[in-house]
Parts: C-alpha cells; structure tokens; sequence
C-alpha cells in the first residue's frame, strides 16, 4: 500500500502552514519529517491520516482519495498515533491495546479467536506479555508508549505513522522506542512514519528524510545524502558542523550558534 | 488468560473480564435486597419473608395491598429513576470525557424543571388552587423541556463538530438560563404551586403509581438495550478525538448519538422523578471504583448502582421523619455527597501508599 500527497495545501482559517506538497512515502522504509517547531510537520502527518481536511489536494492511500474511503477501511492499512495521546488511567494495558481491534469488531462480534492471537502478539512484540493487566498508571513513560504502539500494532496495519513518539521520554526510552519501531519495520516490512524533533536520531533511524521548511518541502532523501551543514542551517537555523557517527556511520549533527561560549 | 472469560459461537463473540462481572452479580443481589427492604418497610412492617410470599403467591390482603399497589410501583419507579440517571451519568461522562459530568451539569435536569414548571403556570387555576388538567401531562412537559435543553447545547457547541469542551461551557450556560427562568416562573406564579414546584426542583416520587411504571419501564429498557450495543463506541469516545478517528470510529456521528441517548435516559429519568441529584455523578464514579473504566462494566453497573442508591433514599425519605414523606432528592444528594468524598479520600490514601 502506497501513501502519497498532491499538491496538498494545509491550514487553519486563513493561515496556510503547508503549499503545494507533493510526497511520496517510501514503501516498506522508516521516513522521517524534521523541521523547527510550528513548520508543519505534524499537520502533515495528521492530514496523511485523514485527522485534518486539507484546504486543497489530495492525500491518496492505494490508488484512492483518502477521504473518499470508509474510515474503517482505512483503520485496517493505515495506523496512527497522535502525540502524547490521553486515556482513562485505570484501564488496564490489555483493555486499551485490544481497542486497535475496534476496525475489525462489530458489536455482536466483539473477540474473535482472530483479535485474541494478534493482542497476544502486540504484546509480546512490545514486551509488554508480562504486565498486560497492570494499569496505566502504574506504568512508566516509556512503558506507556509502549502501550499506544501495541495499539496501533493491533491495528495490523502496513503503515504506521507515529507524530513525535518520543517526545517527554528519557533518553533511554527514546532509543528503546526507536529501535522498536525499525525492528518493526525490518523484520515485518512496515512503512513507518514519524514526526521528530531530534535530528541526530533521526538522521540514525531514518531511511528517508523529509525536510520541511517555509510552508514548502526544502529537501527529502538518504539522510547520508541530503543532511548537510547548509540544510540544517537553513531548516533549523542553527550552525552545525557534521561529521560521521562512530557507532552507526550515519552523519551527526554538532550544533552551536557561536564558537566562543 | 485468567482474568478473562471468552463467549465465542460462529460469528458472535464477547468478551468479559471475571472480576467485574462478579461485582455486577454481587451488586444486583444488593439491588434486590433493597428492593424487598422497601418493599417491607413503610407505616406498617411487613417481613420480607411476607413480602417474597406476597410477591410470588399473589396472595389477596391487606398486606398484598400495601405491596403491590403502594410499595412496588413506587419502589421500581425508584429503582428505574435511579437507574436512567446512572447510565445517563456514566454514557455523558464518556462523550466529554470528563469524570465530573452529569445530566444536570449540561441543563438537562434544570431544563426539564422549566417544563415542568411551565406546565404548572398554564394549568393552575388560582381562583381554586387546584390544576385545570391532570398532574400526568406534567411528565411529557418535562420530558420535552429536559430534551429540548440537549438539542440547544448540541447545537449551540456546533462548529464543525461538537468538542467536549464546548459541550461542557454551554451546558453549564443552558442550566444557568434554565435556572434563571425557573426563579422567574416560580416568583410569578400562584402561591399553592411553589410548594408544588420546590418538590418537583428537588426531586419526588412520592405518590408514583403502575402507570409511571409503565411508561418508565419500556423507555428505559430499550435505551438500555441501546446503550449496550454502543458501549464499544462508548469505550472509543473515552480516548483522545485524533486516536478514536485513527480507529475508524465515526466520532461525531457517535457522539451525537450517545449524547440522545444519556439525553434520553435522564429525561425519562427527570420527567417521572423530577430534578434527583448527584445519582448521575457518583453512580458511574462508584462504579469505576469498583471496576475500571472499560465500559463494559461501567455501564451495566452504574445502572444497578443508580438503582440502589434511589431505592435506598427512597426507604430513608419515607420512613425517617415518618409521617412526613420527604423528597428523595433531599437523600441522593444527603447520602450521595458523603459517600463520594468518602470514595476520594479513600482513593487518595490508596495512591499515596503506592497501590
């Protein structure tokens, strides 16, 4: 299943965030959209997922216009998980992970032998087999989103779009939420979307960068090819100096405003 | 998966988590309990050995008399009253997603005393005290007053789609206005019908007979029967809007459906009942307190709960000033209000030591 925009143009009232786009997301690839703060990035994602109407264009799903197909049907080839979603803290992690069901159930078919295995599968993916009845209060940050990815897992969905999955997260989390995502994407071929503040991780992370930058696309490829001094100067206003990670030979952003501190 | 228990033949399936559903079973024997409590207490005792005998044989008697056409109608128009406001409660809790919510925070209850009232100005006579028509067309103008306020703030909080918050502001506006012409109504009207109208506000069953049962029974049984069909939708609306959209739920469309049906229940609930406060709010709370927040068990359960909670007050406002028969509303919100700080604190303490 292919995802892709055109010539979409986002806003709200009057107030255009996004002209023209024209994107097509890499199938079976970790893409990542980076950009400052307020450029747009997650309006992107969301209207991708049929979240937000946009002003103009369209974002098309398979061969179709994605508003013109039925929100379930989109619910079983496309997942999407807002930032920092909120939910009733004493449910338990098995109650809000057997909801990435719902596009499947009916109300006279609520638990099918079906949405029991791939529960148990979520769960076990996310590692969360062990505490599947503790609440989610009881559960730490990176635990509880956790919890969201094994929802959406549920979904069984090919696309995953995931708007800022690490943000509030200890560092720890971060990598362990990350590196989740690109296993899901290695051993099971999901195309993942993800909005990211941290252009280092995603530089990591991403197979594929979308860079975004005045309302407009300011470049998208190999995080190796594209990510230079100049874009993260123009993209983040900031001057940076890039040199190869020792770890995993992706490029590494140092960044500063001045040289003397 | 212990905890869990699975019905599965051909294409139906359902699923029920143990625990709640032993609590569900453990608090409709206490409803029942309290039902033949009522049903025994009173002017005169009757034991609930008598009582059961009375209900199963159909024995003819004083005693039979005092059961089946004083106690019984009134104690499941309790029982049903309390009832539609629990679930009205806990479905209104879900679409705003706000655990303070309740039938008479959007105006339904207030609304539905402006019709009541209305109908009290127009057909009280003052020359001889008395009402020109018969007090049971007093129920459909409430009725029309609490469900008019609904489709007011619906509309009123419509701008490409209705969000909780907006919901929730002008309710609490509707009920101010609603409030405001009650006082007018109330201050203007003839001297015999404040006394009338302030039982009414506060809420009263005194004086219920089998033909409120008959028309509470049936509206509340199949709003019910509805209710449960949605409680998955129900369980979508608790997430945030961008997450129920992801999952393919039609959320506007649902909301406004639900918000009918809470509106539904507390109307039929007010119409019969008049304004009964606090069963809406706490109801849902006790029972998310006894379970979770999957509404799956909240929804049957804050039925039951409401129920109990209205027939208990109900024995109280009959027999503890006896002779007087006192508003039950006086003993919702008297047993009601304790019990919910007693509910939080004990929750605080819970939190605090960790569990």
């Amino acid at each position: 299943m292919n995802i892709s925009t055109s010539n979409l143009t986002l806003g709200y009232g009057d107030f255009i965030v996004l002209k023209d786009i024209n994107v097509t997301i890499p199938k079976n690839k970790v893409t990542i959209l980076v950009g400052s703060n307020g450029c747009g990035k997650s309006t992107l994602l969301k209207t991708m997922a049929r979240l937000l109407k946009p002003m103009s264009g369209k974002v098309v799903l398979g061969d179709m216009d994605i508003f013109q197909k039925p929100s379930k049907e989109i619910a079983k080839e496309l997942a999407i998980l807002t930032q920092s979603p909120d939910a009733p803290s004493d449910l338990t992690v098995f109650n809000l992970v057997k909801q990435g069901r719902y596009p499947y159930q009916s109300w006279f078919n609520q638990w099918s032998k079906e949405d029991e295995n791939i529960v148990d599968y979520a769960l076990e993916k996310t590692g969360l087999s062990d505490i599947r009845d503790k609440k989610l209060s009881e559960l730490s940050g990176g635990q509880k989103q956790r919890v969201w990815i094994a929802m959406t897992l549920a979904q069984q969905t090919e696309i995953i779009l995931l708007d800022e999955p690490t943000n509030h997260l200890d560092i720890k989390y971060k990598i362990e939420v990350l590196d989740l995502l690109k296993h899901l994407n290695q051993q099971e071929n999901r195309t993942i979307v993800v909005v990211l503040h941290d252009i280092n991780l995603a530089c990591r992370y991403a197979d594929h960068i979308i860079a975004i930058k005045d309302g407009k696309v300011y470049a998208e490829g190999d995080p190796k090819e594209i990510v230079t001094e100049k874009l993260i100067n123009d993209v983040f206003d900031i001057n940076a100096k890039i040199i190869e990670c020792p770890l995993f030979k992706t490029p590494m952003c140092i960044t500063y405003q001045n040289l003397t501190i | 998966m212990k905890s869990l228990f699975v019905a599965r033949k051909g294409r139906l399936s359902f699923l029920y988590e143990k625990r709640s559903t032993l609590v569900v079973a453990i608090s409709m024997l206490i409803c029942i309990f309290s039902i033949l409590l009522s049903l025994s207490m009173g002017q005169k005792y009757i034991s609930i050995f008598k009582v059961i005998q009375i209900l199963f044989d159909g024995s003819i008697g004083g005693d039979s008399l005092i059961v089946n056409t004083i106690r019984l109608p009134r104690t499941l128009v309790a029982l049903f009253v309390g009832a539609s406001l629990g679930l009205s409660g806990a479905i209104l809790q879900g679409v705003v997603k706000n655990p303070l919510a309740a039938p008479n925070i959007i105006g339904i209850t207030d609304s539905g005393s402006v019709g009541a009232l209305i109908f009290l100005t127009l057909f009280t006579d003052p020359k001889n005290n008395a009402l020109t028509t018969s007090i049971f067309y007093m129920p459909v103008f409430a009725f029309a007053g609490a469900f008019a306020a609904v489709l007011i703030v619906y509309l009123l909080a419509y701008k490409k789609g209705v969000t909780p918050y907006r919901l929730i502001m002008i309710g609490i506006a509707v009920a101010g206005a609603a409030k405001a012409i009650t006082s007018i109504l109330i201050i203007n009207g003839p001297v015999v019908f404040i006394k009338e109208a302030q039982l009414w506000i506060t809420g009263t069953i005194y004086g219920t007979n089998w033909t409120h049962v008959k028309l509470l029974l049936p509206w509340f049984l199949v709003l019910f029967v509805l209710t449960l069909i949605y409680t998955r939708e129900l369980n979508i609306q608790n997430l945030d809007d961008g997450i129920s959209v992801g999952l393919g739920s039609s959320v506007e469309k649902n909301r406004f459906l639900l918000m009918i049906l809470s509106a539904a229940l507390a109307s039929g609930a007010v119409a019969v009942g008049g304004g009964i406060s606090f069963v809406g709010l706490i109801a849902p709370h006790i029972s998310r307190k006894l379970t979770n927040s999957s509404f799956g068990n909240v929804l049957p359960l804050s039925a039951v709960v409401g129920g109990i909670i209205v027939v208990i007050s109900d024995i109280a406002a009959r027999t503890m000033l006896f002779p007087l028969d006192l508003p039950v509303g006086i003993f919702t919100a008297g047993i009601g209000a304790p019990f919910f700080v007693y509910l939080l604190l004990k929750s605080q303490r819970a939190l605090r030591r960790g569990f």
